[in-house]
């Protein structure tokens, strides 16, 4: 069952006197609970992608379904709702509000979508439970390491219980252990709650650990690498 | 002259200045890279520039300002004294002979002595007198004028008069004919040629004479003097108004320019003259003295300069704030620049360079516009003075001017201020650590146990307590409290290491605000108006000191009260969070709103109590009559008016009360006054009717309950028996204590109800009184007694004091001109209360709103600075917005939580500044208005008004940039980077 369905998507980038094709018709189809990996090259679009999916972007043309509503049909209210609502998001940096501490960072979207601020603060103390940060709860992130961010971001993300993550480079900044740990706790939380994940990513071995690989080339998907039968083999290719 | 005296004091400041372009511009040459990259900065963003500018020279606009109003106002006091005084030094009069008037061949020898004084020009006799006039083509008229009878040589003597048209004139008025002065021109409408009527009551006798009006003189010298409303005339004409020739009773001494430099001496060698022992019977003394009046109206005047110093030095405080911030932000924003520089080998006296040489810059300009606004400023104001205080004909505009001694002040004061603050910024900024600068990671909070924050404590602490003995030990109250407040603030910084920031902080400033609450009097010395100051400053650094530590809790009350629903929770969490993570710029926000805000608060209050107070105290006064009336001579008002009432129409009188009042002296002995064995006072004696009690308001505050069973009682017994009088409030009155404010204590002070005083009759014989009651009221201020013994023992001999009430909606003012007029010759003066109180009331709330204006600059660089700080944490924190935009904050949410951020400060500021400005009002109240028998009240009206208008400017400025926020996008602020 297809979650995420785009058909002839094309976003075009007009500053000045220069127009940049970012995307060129993309069509591209994403299944309830998989997780997906989107690779290229650098300046290939994949960012562009992500935010024109995740409607934090406009497409210039083309279709956006996500969970059967239409995406670029909705006002910007009824998008960031929506994003509030069924989706969390996973950036390289300034994931966090510098301000709050780790617990409040993540209870942010649950105070969002109207959570009553007790069951707020005790569903953000589990999340960071399950991602094994319960002990940093009340540190801000300054304080934090990048991995401990990354982990507190993820826990963010799936706050609301979305039915898609999206994460744009989420193991970018971190070193192999870390990264590693990400992207094993992503699996596991892909594995236990079925959300899917969608995983921009320059690391092959990130590629490796995902359903899928999706790669991009000059705003177009060059092809498509389906990894789900051999999930032991990282580098298939 | 003032240039010349005032030289030595710029000439420090000055050399300074000069010193410190001198040496920034050497070293700016040595380091040209430098200053080009500070010339760049500064021209790089001409938006933030002009931004920073207006910022900068707020405080030198106010200094500016202040000078030039005190320029302004120190020439208008030299200018009417010149005026009032013509080319007159000295005048003298007296008491002796025939109530001041003397024979001029008696006195003829003593001007011949003064004349004959090196440094004395000339001493000339003249008449001053007065009667009632009227024009009789414009029928209207005024009791009261000054008539000055001169003789040829006096005119030529004392400056001569000058014509409308300009033209000089040194001789007298023709026989029958007069001049009159512009100031009564205007009043009575005349014109060259119009005849005018000079009447009065002499002896029983009508006297009248029928003048022509020769000249109308400017008023200006002789046609200045007294700055009255005057009539001139031949001394023999104007001796027919005291029914006697060859009197005079006023000796015009004028000096020589010589004379005039150092007139000291010669004051002192005239006094000898007239007090010598040939001339001591006539009882003659100095009763002017130009030299002394110019000082003293200097010192008027350096009294409201302080004023306006007082209240402007709370803007320039927030001024000062807000450069602070402007310089810390700026420096914030070219952080990782800076660290990226410094990493690459930029010494930190390098960037510290950058940032004096554009300091630097800043301040030259900025100091420039600043003296230039305040001269513009001070010129408004000025003219707001003019049209605010009713001055009759009075213009103080034109004597608007500026010496260059100020404008020079000005500037360096100004240029000073900006550059040493900048300086202290900029060594702040420039100790920053390399790495947090290129990643822009904030600056981490202070450890508890940090050893620095410590040392500061001890040392602060240290400084305080200092002060606070030199305060001590000088018996002033300011550096005795202030000193004091240093040192319970700085034991924050030492208790935090063992409780926290929270508890250190919240005892240290409720401690220090405990110290400045009313009724906690911690030293019992007197303090003077820049108490004021001192008192807003720490009061209002404590509260913001309390309620920064607090906001976390102030916070989760607002929200739980708010009953903030769905997304907005999270749009409260984040705005509300930010201000207290950047305490220093939200303190410094807080505090420039809370100081502002304060001082407005409290001159409403002072407003408040005085607008309803004035007219109280007229009220009472009044004792419920519309008009009081005092006539030369006698009048039977109720009589006169029935049976031939002219012009007044007596259906309008409900009730007319005669009292006869007369001038005598007194002699008593004081009981808490124990250094005089006894004292003597000349007073009011004022003769009563029962009509006085029975009709009028006059309640009493103290009397003998034993004797008497009700105040009637009281007052029947004094108007029957000649040996008993009741005083006046002011007898009564307690001084206030430690404010070293009193207020209506009058001479009787130290008197007991059952004392006995004496009163001296005018013939020589004296006569015993039992003090039987003091009266609540103070204004109205005389010893009443029986009429009888007044028309004994003094001069009065029928009714010259009148209480009138009015049938309701008659117009009191009107009537009060036509009472006026139709007792010209017994020259009645009649007093509008309820005019008088309106127009006090006026010109108190005048006053106030002018210095409220002023101040407004206060609130403005609060609000332009919140404004500034809203923009700049936008910008720094566009791609926490884009985030917060990508988790879900809708576009209004965003606008929301900027809004609130920003407006959170300024509500607590204003909070604060309304509570503290509320209780100095009761200070005040406590500590004077209460013993003038003013209630305490809040005025609720104009301080929540402020408020308002605060709060709404504030989201005026701060929502556009919030709906900048709202619009930033989410996809192209979380690309890069
Ligand atoms: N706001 C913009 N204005 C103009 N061009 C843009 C803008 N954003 C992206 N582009 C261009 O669109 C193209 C796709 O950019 P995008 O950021 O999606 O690439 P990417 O695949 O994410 O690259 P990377 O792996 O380096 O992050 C690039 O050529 C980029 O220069
Ligand atoms: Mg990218």
């Amino acid at each position: 069952m297809a979650i995420i369905k785009c058909e002839n998507l094309v976003k075009v980038y007009q500053t000045g006197t220069i127009t940049v094709e970012a995307l060129r018709g993309i069509d591209l189809t994403i299944g309830s609970g998989e997780m997906v990996a989107i690779m290229g090259p650098s300046g290939c679009g994949k960012t562009t992608l992500l935010n024109c999916l995740s409607g934090i972007d406009n497409v210039t043309s083309g279709k956006i379904c996500i969970e059967g509503r239409e995406l670029t049909q909705m006002s910007d209210t009824k998008k960031t709702n929506f994003r509030a609502t069924r989706m969390g998001f996973i950036f390289q940096f300034y994931n966090l509000l510098p301000v709050l501490t780790a617990v409040e960072n993540v209870e942010l979207p649950l105070l969002i979508t109207g959570t009553p601020s007790g069951d707020a603060r005790k569903k953000a103390q589990s999340l960071l439970d399950a991602v094994g940060l319960s002990h940093r709860a009340q540190q801000r992130p300054a304080s934090l390491s990048g991995g401990e961010r990354q982990r507190v971001t993820i826990a963010r993300a799936l706050a609301n219980a979305p039915a898609i993550v999206w994460a744009d480079e989420p193991t970018g900044d971190l070193d192999k252990k870390t990264s590693d740990e990400i992207v094993a706790l992503m699996r596991r939380l892909n594995n236990e709650n079925k959300q899917t994940f969608v995983i921009v990513t320059h690391d092959p071995e990130v590629g490796a650990k995902c359903d899928r690989i999706i790669y991009m080339q000059d705003g177009n998907i060059a092809n498509s690498s389906d990894n789900s039968n051999d999930m032991s083999s990282g580098n298939e290719l | 002259m003032v240039l010349l005296t005032l030289l030595p004091s710029i000439f420090a400041p000055a050399i300074i200045l000069l010193l410190t372009i001198l040496f920034v511009l050497i070293d700016a040459i040595r380091n040209r890279i430098l200053f080009n990259i500070s010339i760049r900065n500064v021209i790089r963003r001409p938006g933030t520039t002009a931004l920073v500018l207006a910022g900068l020279m707020v405080g030198t606009a106010i200094i500016s300002a202040t000078l030039v109003v005190s320029d302004t106002f120190d020439n208008m006091i030299v200018g009417e004294i010149t005026e009032t005084y013509g080319e007159s030094d000295f005048f003298i009069k007296g008491s002796g002979e025939n109530n001041g008037l003397y024979s001029i061949s008696e006195v003829e020898s003593i001007s011949e002595d003064i004349r004959g004084i090196h440094g004395i020009q000339s001493a000339d006799w003249f008449l001053r007198t007065s009667s009632g006039i009227t024009n009789k083509r414009s029928e209207l008229g005024i009791p009261d004028p000054s008539i000055f009878g001169l003789s040829d040589d006096a005119v030529k003597n004392l400056g001569g008069f000058k014509s409308h048209s300009g033209i000089s004139i040194e001789n007298l008025p023709s026989a029958g004919h007069v001049y009159v002065n512009e100031k009564l021109a205007h009043v009575l409408d005349i014109e060259v040629g119009d005849i005018i009527t000079l009447n009065k009551i002499l002896n029983y006798e009508e006297v009248r004479l029928e003048l022509i009006v020769e000249a109308v003189v400017a008023n200006h010298a002789l046609g200045g003097l007294t700055g009255g409303r005057n009539i001139y005339l031949d001394m023999d004409d104007a001796q027919q108004l005291i029914g006697d020739q060859d009197l005079v009773n006023y000796l015009a001494v004028a000096l020589t320019n010589d004379g005039r430099n150092d007139p000291g001496p010669l004051r002192n060698t005239i006094e000898s003259i007239i007090e010598s022992p040939s001339y001591a019977a006539l009882k003659l003394e100095i009763s002017g003295d130009r030299a002394q009046i110019i000082e003293d109206g200097r010192e008027g005047v350096s009294m409201f300069t302080s004023l306006f110093f007082v209240f402007g030095s709370f803007s320039i405080i927030a001024g000062i704030v807000l450069i602070i911030n402007i310089f810390t932000m700026l420096g914030e924003e070219r952080k990782s620049e800076m660290g990226i520089s410094r990493a690459v080998g930029m010494q930190r006296s390098h960037l510290r360079k950058l940032f004096i040489y554009e300091g630097f810059i800043y301040a030259l300009v900025t100091a420039a516009i600043g003296t230039f606004v305040g001269l513009l400023l001070a010129y408004g104001l000025i003219n707001a003075v003019g049209m605010v205080m009713d001055l009759g004909t009075f213009d103080i505009s034109k004597y608007f001017t500026f010496t260059t001694t100020s404008i020079l002040l000005a500037y360096l004061a100004g240029f000073l201020l900006t550059i040493v603050t900048i300086y202290g910024v900029t060594r702040r900024i420039s100790n920053m650590n390399i790495v947090r600068a290129i990643r822009n990671i904030p600056e981490p909070i202070r450890p508890r146990n940090d050893k620095k924050a410590l040392l500061l404590g001890l040392l602060s602490l240290l400084f305080g307590v200092l002060v606070m003995f030199v305060g001590v030990s000088a018996e002033s109250l300011g550096p005795a409290l202030g000193g004091l407040s240093i040192a319970t603030i700085s034991m924050g910084l030492i208790i935090r290491r063992f409780v926290g920031d929270r508890i250190a902080w919240t005892v240290a400033g409720l401690t220090t605000l405990l110290l400045w609450m009313p009724g906690v009097e911690i030293f019992p010395y007197d303090g003077n108006l820049e108490m004021f100051v001192i008192a807003g400053v720490f009061m209002v650094t404590a509260l913001s000191m309390v309620v920064m530590f607090n906001s976390d809790l102030i916070a989760a009350v607002l929200t739980r009260l708010l009953r903030v629903k769905n997304g907005y929770k999270a749009v409260f969490k984040t705005a509300l969070s930010y201000p207290q993570r950047v305490r220093g710029r939200t303190a410094m926000s807080m505090f420039i709103f809370g100081l502002v805000i304060f001082t407005i608060t409290t001159l409403s209050m002072m407003s408040g109590m005085l607008g309803v107070g004035i007219p109280k105290m007229l009220e009472e006064t009044s004792g419920g009559f519309d008009i009081i009336a005092i006539s030369s001579a006698p009048i039977d008002m109720r009589n006169e008016i029935e049976t031939a009432g002219g012009i007044i129409d007596s259906t309008n009188i409900e009730d007319i009360i005669q009292l006869t009042m007369g001038y005598s002296t007194f002699t008593f002995s004081p009981l808490t006054d124990n250094d005089e064995a006894s004292k003597e006072v000349y007073y009011n004696a004022i003769g009563i009717e029962s009509s006085l009690y029975e009709r009028g308001h006059y309640p009493l505050a103290n009397w003998n309950h034993t004797k008497y069973s009700n105040e009637k009682d009281v007052w029947l017994a004094v108007q029957q028996d000649p040996t008993l009088v009741i005083l006046d409030g002011s007898a009564n009155s307690n001084e206030m204590s430690g404010t070293g404010i009193s207020i209506n204590v009058g001479p009787f002070h130290g008197v007991a109800i059952g004392d006995q005083i004496i009163m001296n009759n005018s013939t020589g014989g004296s006569h015993a009184l039992t003090v039987a009651a003091f009266m609540e009221q103070s204004a109205f201020s005389g010893a009443y007694m029986s009429k009888e013994l007044v028309k004994s023992s003094t001069e009065a001999d029928g009714s010259n004091l009148f209480m009138i009430k009015l049938v309701d909606d008659t117009d009191v003012e009107k009537y009060s001109v036509l009472l006026q007029n139709r007792f010209l010759p017994q020259q009645l003066i009649t007093i509008p209360i309820s005019a008088i109180a309106k127009e006090a009331v006026s010109q108190v709330n005048g006053i106030f709103d002018l210095i409220k204006a002023f101040l407004a600059m206060g609130l403005i660089i609060g609000i332009t600075g919140l404004g500034i700080i809203t923009m700049r944490s936008i910008h720094e924190r566009r791609i926490e917005i884009g985030m917060m935009r990508a988790i879900g904050y809708t576009k209004r949410m965003i606008v929301t939580n900027f809004t609130l951020e920003s407006s959170f400060v300024a509500v607590l500021g204003v909070f604060i500044g309304t509570t503290l400005g509320i209780i100095t009002g009761y200070l005040l109240w406590d500590g004077g208005f209460s013993a003038m028998g003013i209630d305490f009240m809040i005025a609720w009206k104009p301080i929540l008004l402020v408020d308002a208008i605060a709060l709404l400017a504030t989201l005026v400025t701060v929502i556009p940039a919030a709906r900048g926020a709202s619009r930033v996008s989410p996809a192209e602020v979380l690309r890069f980077e």
